[in-house]
């Protein structure tokens, strides 16, 4: 299982880098532009959901910025969060902590 | 002015990763959970975070525990983005199964984000400043620009 899973990473960091040389090498006047025109010719998005899916992913990563900014997101959530997800969280960031530290 | 301040919140990080991770997703290579779309761009600026955390850990700029509270911090920040957002959008039961699954979906992320800096970023800089090349300071500046 942790093997599949290794081999799932290396296909998704292969994924990065090569949209990322994508990016870099087009130079996009419009960045958000850019990223629907992506949509599109990597993850299969039609034309006409184009617009849809890209607001839904760009409010993800504004979202995700805006719980960054508080200080205690676990705490402002408790009624949606319960103690057991908070220690299956930290058990699999421990194994997580120490593949990524090490060779860094 | 709307478009610019749009620019200024989402890093060009931010729009690569997120479109990588929802091609994986799209390729079965996320584990489908019942994720809502809004939870890919979640896992997108997650990523960013991580690559930013593990290339200053990698030129001295932080220690391991530096380090290691940041990878902390991003994945709670992360699992709560996204379950208070699956809270919006599925049923209960769906959310129940969301969360009893997202840990070690957020841990396959947080890997290959981390993957892509070490493998591709710093150990190919590493390689050519071997051979004489000052090239590792300008792709992480240009990488985090």
């Amino acid at each position: 299982m942790e093997e599949k899973r290794f081999v799932f990473s290396s296909v998704i960091s292969d994924f990065i880098e090569e949209i990322k040389k994508e990016f870099e090498e087009s130079k996009p006047e419009d960045p958000m532009q850019w990223f629907r025109d992506a949509l599109k010719r990597h993850c299969m998005v039609k034309e006409e959901e184009a617009e849809k899916v890209a607001g839904e992913l760009l409010e993800g990563i504004r979202y995700y910025r805006k719980i960054k900014g508080l200080v205690n997101p676990l705490e402002e959530f408790k009624d949606k969060i319960t103690e057991e997800d908070i220690k299956a969280l930290k058990d699999e960031t421990e194994l997580l902590k120490a593949r990524i530290s090490e060779e860094a | 002015m709307e478009k610019e301040r749009e620019l200024e919140e989402i890093r060009e990080s931010d729009l690569v990763n997120t479109i990588a991770y929802y091609k994986a997703k799209k390729a079965g290579l996320i584990e489908d959970i019942g994720l809502p779309d809004i939870a890919f761009g979640i896992l997108g600026a997650m990523a960013s975070d991580i690559q930013e955390n593990v290339i200053s850990y990698a030129r001295g700029e932080i220690t391991k525990n530096d380090l290691e509270e940041n990878i902390d911090r991003t994945v709670v920040t992360g699992f709560t983005a996204i379950v208070v957002k699956a809270y919006e959008v599925v049923e209960k039961p769906v959310l129940s199964f969301i969360k009893s699954k997202l840990s070690p979906v957020l841990s396959n992320v947080v890997d290959s984000a981390a993957q892509f800096v070490k493998e591709k970023i710093i150990k190919k800089g590493a390689e050519l400043i071997e051979k004489g090349w000052n090239w590792l300071k300008s792709k992480v500046k240009k990488l985090f620009a």
